[in-house]
């Protein structure tokens, strides 16, 4: 098999269970928007009031996109998904490209792929082949699933089915390459995310700002997910040739410029040199100091996403809620769900969506706990006079810390958002209803830790499959009306939706007691196991 | 009383075992050679006394103590330098340095600031951006100026130039003055030619010879270069004869017990030259693995 190809299938074969989940992703999200919709909002009349509420509100339409026929199935779909899903696909692309490209020239993978018969050039050429390929799975699989609910339900087209699956995933081709392009310009993975993550940030910011003053709606052509919003699928499907041709143009422009730099550079050059010495760096004196400064960074991103996030759903919780209030199937669940503060409705909504992002988070940290270990660097600290329990306890101290501070920050976000906005959320609910968050996410920091307590390798694995099915349970249960068995084995079934409701403290502490234990269990295992290489 | 030992130790994984009931005694202050080919356990025993992994039968013995129960104890009093190690890239030098430092409860400052001149190191560039024989200067100098009583190297030259392998070799008599005892791993054969006062040799997890270099060259083969005046003879069956090499009239071959039988052949043949000299470690090395 020729060298090119080799590298394309292996990247392939890295991302395709991600490839097929996010697939899937969409297609459950897409699924369980037009039942969803259809039992919340039975009849014409509920549908017509959701749309009046959402239509003229700038603050949503910048958040979600234009509210276009709330009043249909498709047109609620479209609202639903558009705003969210091409971003999350992004994210990932983005990262995936920062990760085969830089990430790989980093950690010296790349010196041995290009000591084989190949050019640097074909070399980058193969390895974005392919991360499209594996996008173009993630297309595969969310069109079949969409075709399937446009054949069910009736309630739009196959051909306008596959146009809006086509561009949920869209924008992520062009987001993949710009990935590509800043693993050429930045000396670090970790730079060259955060510089295509500041590309997406705009693009999203020029479409909030596009969507929410339509004088200047003109905007939206210099963000790729603007190019979404002009050409709305399932509503009004236009602009078909001109989405394909902007998205694929400039999708081929930053690749070739891309293979360009990547061969007219040497091996591990960018075109930003990276600083390299640091006189006065701080005295790292300790586990404690050393994952501090290691995760810091990473602690920030989470805490500065999360208020922010909360921020601009605070913007828009006032018109969302009284939206949500004009559903008489919502309201009747919100009743069930021991919901007493109405006018905090969308913030119960928005907590419950937050919570499992800090859980995404709580499992990030304990995969990176393994990858430490698989990397060889905890042997570094094991070998030193410093018991297991205590090396671990500091760095799942730091873990613990951080999913605290993110959800206050979260809450205060909440806060500020709805202040600005006339809201009436209190800073006090606000606070309680982030940390009301926590116990979810130390929860299954627990499973994790206990897995990697005597199972290491299948820790990651174990938590990330957990968070997918709460979260599927949560998407999908109350539309399909699960039984309420299959419920419970969610994570998340068992929260309030804080600040709506109160958070009851009591089933709180069980649960934190439980993921405490959790952790004990796990210590206790990773005392009496070999450490795991690799 | 020995300052490491083992007893029978242990290692299965799976089927197979990476140590095989392993009996090492080391005496305080000593240098010793702990040599092998790949695969053979070196590894995995240092892992096994260091505590990170644990054996499946056996047991093994640091200050008296078991490496199993006492790893923090033993820790305190002991140092690892791993051969090939991922260092945190976003510390610089110096950073790790403090850090290693920190961590193990005790630094010789001055002394580590004479090895980081001695080994010519930049400690405030960060670790990503330092080669491979950089990054192992820095663990050596963590190590060695930690001043424990036990060093245990595991390949701790690997990456660095001949002349950064002179600095560490000075560092490694400096230890062994101060009464430091040294447990080396190590693939450079001159190396622990020079610093190791007894050597073990290990194959597939076995303990196949241990001693000084003089008891176990008394033990290996001799080996013989006879260069014959006429076309050589076929040594092949000559008793004690072995790995015979010809070369055009120059035989090369090694005698593994008396020489009676090989001499008394040559005696009737025109031989020109007769050199017979002792095995080097490298050649006791191939004469035991070169199968």
């Amino acid at each position: 098999m020729a060298t090119s190809r080799v590298i394309t299938t292996h990247v392939i074969k890295q991302r395709r269970k991600v490839s097929v989940a996010l697939g899937w992703m969409t297609g459950i999200v897409t699924f369980s928007s037009v039942y969803g919709y259809r039992a919340a909002y039975p009849h014409y009349v509920d549908r017509l009031r959701l749309s009046a509420s959402f239509s003229h509100d700038a603050g949503i339409a910048a958040v979600f996109g234009p509210a276009r026929a709330l009043d249909t199935v498709a047109g609620f779909t479209a609202f639903r998904t558009l705003g969210v899903i091409p971003l999350i696909v992004a994210i990932w692309a983005m990262l995936s490209a920062t990760r085969g490209l830089r990430g790989e020239e980093e950690s010296g993978r790349w010196e041995i792929l290009i000591s084989a018969p190949i050019t640097k050039r074909r070399a980058t050429l193969a390895t974005i082949r392919g991360l499209y390929a594996s996008l173009m799975i993630t297309t595969v699989v969310a069109a079949l699933l969409i075709t399937v609910t446009s054949l069910v339900s009736h309630d739009f087209s196959v051909t306008s089915g596959l146009f809006f699956a086509t561009t949920l995933i869209g924008s992520a081709f062009l987001f993949t390459s710009v990935g590509a392009l800043t693993s050429q310009i930045a000396s670090t993975r970790r730079l060259a995310a955060t510089q295509a993550g500041l590309v997406l940030g705009v693009s999203f910011l020029l479409r909030a700002i596009a969507d929410a003053s339509p004088d200047i709606s003109w905007l939206h052509w210099l963000s790729p997910l603007g190019w979404i919003t002009e050409s709305a699928p399932l509503t009004h499907t236009r602009w078909l040739g001109l989405f394909f041709s902007l998205t694929l143009g400039a999708t081929i422009l930053l690749t070739g410029l891309t293979v360009s730099l990547s061969s007219n550079r040497d091996l591990g050059a960018s075109l930003v040199p990276e600083r390299i010495t640091e006189r006065n760096g701080t005295r790292i004196t300790g586990t404690l100091s050393l994952w501090f400064k290691l995760q810091r960074a990473n602690i920030a991103g989470w805490m500065v996403g999360f208020f922010l996030m909360s921020f601009a759903f605070g913007l828009v919780a006032h018109g969302a809620t009284t939206a949500f209030g004009s559903s008489s199937g919502f309201q009747k669940t919100f009743v069930n769900l021991g919901i007493s503060k109405m006018s905090e409705l969308f913030f119960g909504v928005i907590f419950m969506m937050l919570t499992s992002g800090l859980m995404f988070a709580a499992v990030s940290h304990a995969s990176a706990l393994r990858e430490q270990e698989a990397e060889g660097y905890l042997d570094h600290i094991l070998v030193a006079p410093i018991s297991r329990t205590r090396a671990l306890l500091t760095r799942i101290g730091v873990s613990a810390g951080s999913l605290l501070a993110i959800s206050i920050c979260a809450g205060i976000g909440a806060f500020v958002g709805s202040s600005l906005s006339n809201g009436t959320l209190s800073f006090k609910d606000a606070v309680l209803a982030g940390i009301n968050m926590v116990p979810s996410a130390l929860l299954i920091f627990g499973i994790s830790i206990a897995v990697f307590g005597f199972a290491p390798r299948a820790a990651t694995i174990i938590g990330q499959s957990l968070l997918a099915w709460s979260f599927l349970m949560e998407l999908i249960g109350s539309s399909l009306k699960l039984n309420h068995w299959l419920l419970d084995t969610s994570l998340l079934h068992h929260m309030t939706f804080a600040p709506a409701a109160d958070p009851r403290w009591g089933q709180n502490t069980l649960v934190v007691t439980i993921g405490i234990a959790l952790i004990g269990f796990g210590i206790f295992a990773f005392n009496h196991r070999d450490t795991e290489i690799g | 009383m020995s300052i490491i030992a083992t007893h029978a130790l242990t290692k299965r994984y799976g089927d197979k075992d990476a140590v095989h009931e392993l009996n090492l005694e080391i005496e305080p202050g000593e240098v010793f050679g702990f040599l092998g080919p790949n695969g053979a356990g070196k590894t995995t025993t240092i892992r096994l006394l260091l505590g990170l992994v644990q054996p499946t039968s056996g047991s093994a013995e640091i200050f008296g103590l078991d490496t199993k129960k006492h790893s923090v104890e033993i820790h305190k009093r002991l140092a690892y330098v791993p051969g090939e190690s991922s260092l945190w890239g976003a510390l610089t030098g110096r950073q790790t340095l403090d850090l290693l430092g920190a961590l193990h409860g005790y630094v010789d400052t001055d002394y580590r600031q004479d090895l980081i001149k001695r080994f010519q190191l930049d400690p405030i560039k960060k670790v990503r951006a330092y080669s491979k024989g950089n990054r192992q200067k820095l663990l050596l100098i963590a190590g060695l100026s930690s001043r424990s009583e036990v060093l245990l190297l595991d390949e701790p030259t690997s990456g660095l130039d001949p002349l950064m392998q002179e600095v560490f070799r000075s560092a490694v008599f400096e230890a062994k003055k101060r009464g430091q005892t040294v447990f080396l791993s190590s693939h450079t054969l001159s190396e622990v030619e020079v610093l190791c006062d007894r050597v073990a040799l290990l194959r597939t997890g076995e303990l196949i010879e241990t001693g000084t270099l003089d008891q176990m060259r008394h033990l290996s083969a001799l080996t013989y270069q006879i260069t014959f005046g006429t076309e050589p003879v076929d040594l092949s069956g000559v008793e004690n004869v072995k790995r015979i090499l010809v070369e055009g009239r120059r035989v090369t071959c090694e005698v593994a017990g008396k020489p009676t039988a090989l001499l008394t052949l040559l005696a009737g043949v025109d031989v020109v030259k007769v050199v017979s000299h002792e095995p080097s470690l490298e050649e006791m090395f191939l004469s035991h693995y070169g199968n």
